[in-house]
C-alpha cells in the first residue's frame, strides 16, 4: 500500500462523519463532544507520559539553538534540491551548525514545524501562502502578503526568481488531436480522465477555485500522489493531471502545459519563508541566504530538476554543483565553518545515492539499508511496547466495565480514522518538534485498538463459570488476573499485538514524511522522483519485515501458549 | 456447623431464594434437592459469596460471611461444580495445587498434599501431567474433587457435580464420594436434580421449589408423609420406586 491511498482511505471516515453530521443524524450529535474529549485526554495522557524520555534522547531533534539553523524540505524533488541549496548557502557564512530536514510531508508540516520551531527556514510560494496558508483576497498582492506575515511571526525574502506556478498538462498528441491549448478548451471534453493531488484537490488556490473559475464539467478528478501521476499518465490511466510548471517530467513524459487563459493560478514565486528575528540571530547566515535573491530563474529550476529526475543525480550533487557558482562571500569551505558543522544530511545523501538509475538488487542493499532496517525497526518496536503496555491495561479495564468499554473503545477506534498526515501535523505542533517522537506517538495510537479490542475480547469470552471457579477457589483479585484470566485471554492478546505489530511495519512508512526515517526514507523519494526501483527498494524490505513480524508472532505463540489454547488462536 | 439465618436473593425481580433459615451440621451430608431454578444453587453462590444477599446472614463454623472474612471462608470450602471447573490451560497437578501455591505452601508441604488428594480421590498419577481436555469426563470430576479437598477444607460444596456423567461412572463416584465424605467428617452441601442421587447420599433431603424451602427431610419422609402435593409429584416424576431405596 502507498501512503497516498492509505490516506485517501483514512480521510473517507471523518468525511462520512461529518455529512451524518450535517444531516443531522439523531443521536450521533450528542456523543461526538464526548468522544472526542476522551480521545484528547488518552492523547494527553500518552503524549506527556512519552515526551520526556524521548525528548533526552534524541540530540539529532533537539529544537534549534541559538547557533543553530535547521533547513526544512517538502516532499516533492524540488523541494529536496532547494532544501540542499539553502543549506549549503547558509553553511558558507561559518555562523552556525546548519541541518537539513528533508521531505516533511505536506505544506500543512513543513507549517507546523516551522511554527513550532522544529525547523527554522524553507522554501515557499507565494501563492501557497496567500491563499492556502493566509487566505488572502488577492494573491498577487506582495505588501498585503509581508503584512500578514509579519502579524504572523513569520517573514520572506525577496523571490529567488523562479515561479513554479500549478498548471493542468495533458500529453502533447493527445492535445494536439483534440486541439486543447487553453484551460477553458477543456470544457468541451467532459469525457477526460483527471488525475490530481490530493493537495491540489482540497486547497483553496486549486481544483475548487480552478473548476468554478472555468466552468469544468469534470465532476469527480481521480485524487492521485505528485509522483505517481506521470507514471498514470504515461500508461495511458489518466489524461489531465496537475503539474509544477518546472516539473522535469513535462518534457520527460513530452506534455503539454495548458495557457492558464483565465488567469486563475496565481504568481507561485519562490520565496525564503522563516520566523521573524533570524535576521538578528543569525545574521551571517541571513546575508547568506539573501544572496540566493534572483537566483534562479525558471530555466534554471526545470534543469536542476530535470539532472536530479532523470539524470539521476543526487539531490546533495545538484545542489552542490549549483551552490559552487554563487557569489558568496568566502568563509573557508563549509567545513572548517562554525566548528561543528554537520555533514550533508543524511536522507537526502542516501536519496540521492538510490536515485541513480541502478539494479533492484543494487539499490535495495545499498549503503543505508542497515540504517533504515534500524530505524523501522525502531519505530515499529518501540511504538508497539508502548502501544501493549497502555492497551492491555485499557482492555482489561474495558472488559471489567461495560461503560469504560463503550467509551475507551469509540475513542480508540476514532483515533484510527484520524488520517496519517493530519496526525502527524497535530502531533508536530503539540510537541514542537519533528521526528522519531511525533512518529512514535501516531504509531503508539493507531497501534492501540486491535490491543485494546483483542484484550477485552479475550476476557469476556472466559466462561463464567471458570470465573465463578477461581473466585470460589479463594484466589485473589490480582491472582485471577494472572494465573487464570489473562493466561486464558493470552492467544486472543497475541493474536492483537501481532495485527498491531504487522499494521505497524506498513504505518512507520509515513515516518519518513517527517523526518523519523525507516524504509518509508526510500518509498518517499522513490515517489518524489517517480522511480519505482527506489519505490521498491524501500516496499520490499516493509514487506518482507511484515512477514517476519508474522512468523515471529506465531513463534512466540507456539512458545507462550499451554498446548491446550493453541489451536483457538490459529493466525 | 452453618448456621443461615433469613438469607435471600432476587434477580431482577424474580425471586432465586426466599428468606430462609436453616442450620447445616458439622460432618453431614444435607441434600438440596429440586427441579433447575428453585434456588439450590444460589443458596450454594451465597455461602461461597459468589452473590451476594438481598438479606439475612450466614455464619460458618461460628464466623460470620462478610467482605472481611469471605476469602479465608474460601480457603476453608471446597467447591466443586459440574465438569470439575477445571482451568484450560493448566495441567490436572497444576490445577489441584493452585491454591497451595497460591498461598505460597512450600514444596514439600504441596507434594504430600497432593499425593495424598490424588489417593483419596483415586487419579491415576500419571494423569497429572495432562491437560484438562485430554481427560475423560470422569478423570475430570475426580481432579475437580481432588482441588476441592487439597486445603482439607472442614466444609465441602457440590454444585451438582456428576450430572455431566454417564450412568455407570456416575454411580461408581456417587458410592465412592459418599465413603469419602463420610471417612473424611467432611460437612457437605449437595446440590442435585436427581432422587436417586439424592436417596444415595444421605438422609438429609431439602427439597425446593421456586425459592422455596419445601420439606426437609429423609427419602421416606418424602415418600411416606409428603408436605405438599408438590413433593408426591416431584418424587412421581423420577420414578422413585420404594422398592429401589437404598437405605
Amino acid at each position: 500500500m502507498t501512503a497516498g491511498t492509505r490516506h485517501s482511505t483514512r480521510r473517507a471516515l471523518p468525511v462520512r462523519l461529518a455529512d451524518a453530521l450535517a444531516a443531522g443524524m439523531p443521536g450521533t450529535r450528542a456523543r461526538i463532544p464526548a468522544m472526542a474529549a476522551a480521545i484528547v485526554v488518552i492523547l494527553a495522557a500518552t503524549l506527556v507520559a512519552g515526551a520526556a524520555p524521548a525528548r533526552a534522547s534524541e540530540p539529532a531533534l533537539e529544537r534549534p539553538q541559538a547557533k543553530a539553523l535547521v533547513v526544512g524540505s517538502k516532499r516533492f524533488t524540488e523541494s529536496y534540491i532547494l532544501g540542499e541549496i539553502v543549506r549549503r548557502t547558509a553553511e558558507s557564512a561559518g555562523e552556525a551548525a546548519v541541518r537539513h530536514e528533508p521531505g516533511l510531508g505536506n505544506t500543512g508540516i513543513v507549517q507546523a514545524a516551522l511554527r513550532s520551531g522544529a525547523i527554522d527556514v524553507y522554501v515557499e510560494y507565494t501563492g501557497t501562502l496567500a491563499r492556502e496558508i493566509l487566505r488572502l483576497p488577492d494573491p498577487d498582492d506582495a505588501a498585503a502578503l509581508a503584512e500578514a506575515l509579519r502579524r504572523e511571526g513569520l517573514a520572506v525574502s525577496r523571490p529567488l526568481g523562479f515561479n513554479n506556478t500549478y498548471a493542468l498538462a495533458m500529453p502533447a498528441a493527445q492535445a494536439e488531436q483534440l486541439k486543447i491549448a487553453r484551460i477553458s478548451d477543456l470544457a468541451a471534453h467532459p469525457k477526460l480522465r483527471l488525475g490530481l493531488t490530493q493537495e491540489f484537490l482540497g486547497r483553496a488556490d486549486g481544483w475548487p477555485g480552478l473548476r468554478t473559475r472555468y466552468g469544468l464539467p469534470f465532476r469527480t478528478p481521480r485524487g492521485m500522489e505528485h509522483g505517481l501521476k506521470f507514471g498514470a499518465i504515461a500508461a495511458g490511466q489518466l489524461d489531465v493531471i496537475d503539474v509544477y510548471s518546472t516539473d522535469a517530467a513535462i518534457e520527460r513524459h513530452a506534455l503539454r502545459v495548458l495557457e492558464d487563459d483565465r488567469g486563475w493560478f496565481p504568481r507561485y514565486d519562490a520565496v525564503l519563508l522563516h520566523r521573524v528575528g533570524l535576521e538578528q540571530r543569525l545574521p551571517r547566515t541571513y546575508a547568506a541566504l539573501r544572496v540566493l535573491e534572483g537566483r534562479i530563474d525558471d530555466p534554471t529550476m526545470r534543469s536542476l530538476n530535470a539532472r536530479a529526475e532523470v539524470g539521476g543525480e543526487s539531490f546533495a550533487a545538484v545542489a552542490a554543483g549549483f551552490v559552487a557558482r554563487l557569489p558568496l562571500p568566502a568563509a573557508g569551505t563549509p567545513e572548517a565553518a562554525a566548528g561543528g558543522t554537520q555533514p550533508p544530511s543524511r536522507a537526502v545523501a542516501d536519496a540521492g545515492q538510490a536515485s541513480g538509475r541502478r539494479s533492484l538488487a543494487g539499490t535495495l542493499f545499498d549503503a543505508d539499508f542497515l540504517r533504515l532496517t534500524g530505524e523501522h525497526l525502531v519505530l515499529v518496536f518501540a511504538s508497539l511496547l508502548a502501544s501493549v503496555v497502555v492497551g492491555i491495561p485499557l482492555g482489561i479495564w474495558c472488559a471489567g466495565s461495560p461503560r469504560a468499554r463503550r467509551w475507551v473503545l469509540a475513542a480508540v477506534s476514532l483515533v484510527q480514522t484520524i488520517p496519517s498526515l493530519a496526525l502527524l501535523a497535530f502531533l508536530i505542533a503539540l510537541y514542537a518538534r519533528i521526528g522519531m517522537l511525533p512518529a512514535l506517538t501516531a504509531l503508539f495510537l493507531y497501534g492501540l485498538l486491535p490491543i485494546v479490542r483483542n484484550t477485552c475480547a479475550g476476557l469476556e469470552s472466559i466462561p463464567p463459570a471458570l470465573r465463578d471457579a477461581a473466585v470460589a477457589l479463594g484466589l485473589s483479585r490480582s491472582a485471577r488476573l494472572l494465573r487464570i484470566e489473562l493466561p486464558l485471554a493470552l492467544g486472543a492478546i497475541l493474536a492483537g499485538v501481532q495485527t498491531s505489530a504487522v499494521i505497524n511495519v506498513g504505518t512507520a512508512t509515513i515516518a519518513a514524511f517527517i523526518g523519523a526515517g525507516g524504509y518509508g526514507e526510500r518509498i518517499a523519494t522513490g515517489l518524489a522522483l517517480n522511480d519505482a526501483t527506489v519505490l521498491l527498494a524501500g516496499a520490499l524490505p516493509a514487506a518482507a519485515l511484515a512477514l517476519a513480524v508474522q512468523g515471529l508472532f506465531h513463534a512466540l505463540e507456539q512458545r507462550l501458549l499451554p498446548p491446550p489454547l493453541r489451536q483457538r488462536s490459529g493466525a | 456447623m452453618i448456621e443461615v439465618r433469613g438469607l435471600s436473593r432476587s434477580f431482577g425481580g424474580k425471586v432465586a431464594l426466599a428468606p430462609l433459615t436453616a442450620r447445616f451440621g458439622r460432618g453431614r451430608v444435607s441434600v438440596l434437592l429440586g427441579p433447575s431454578g428453585c434456588g439450590k444453587s444460589t443458596l450454594l453462590r451465597l455461602l461461597i459469596g459468589l452473590v451476594e444477599p438481598d438479606a439475612g446472614s450466614v455464619e460458618i463454623d461460628g464466623i460470620p460471611l462478610g467482605p472481611g472474612t469471605v476469602m479465608a471462608l474460601r480457603h476453608r470450602t471446597g467447591y466443586v461444580i459440574q465438569d470439575g471447573g477445571l482451568f484450560p490451560h493448566l495441567t490436572a497437578r497444576d490445577n489441584i495445587t493452585l491454591l497451595a501455591r497460591h498461598l505460597r505452601w512450600d514444596e514439600l508441604r504441596i507434594r504430600r498434599r497432593l499425593a495424598a488428594v490424588t489417593e483419596l480421590a483415586r487419579i491415576d498419577p500419571r494423569l497429572l501431567a495432562q491437560y484438562p481436555s485430554t481427560l475423560s469426563g470422569g478423570e475430570r470430576q475426580r481432579i475437580g474433587i481432588a482441588r476441592a479437598l487439597l486445603p482439607d477444607p472442614p466444609l465441602l460444596l457440590c454444585d451438582e457435580p456428576l450430572s455431566a456423567l454417564d450412568p455407570i461412572t456416575r454411580d461408581d463416584l456417587q458410592r465412592e464420594l459418599k465413603d469419602l465424605f463420610g471417612a473424611l467428617g467432611k460437612t457437605v452441601l449437595w446440590v442435585t436434580h436427581d432422587l436417586h442421587e439424592a436417596a444415595a447420599l444421605g438422609d438429609d433431603i431439602l427439597l425446593m421449589r421456586a425459592g422455596e424451602l419445601v420439606q426437609r427431610g429423609s427419602l421416606s419422609d418424602l415418600l411416606d408423609r409428603p408436605a405438599d402435593p408438590f413433593v408426591t409429584r416431584f418424587v412421581r416424576a423420577q420414578h422413585a420406586v420404594p422398592a429401589e431405596r437404598s437405605r
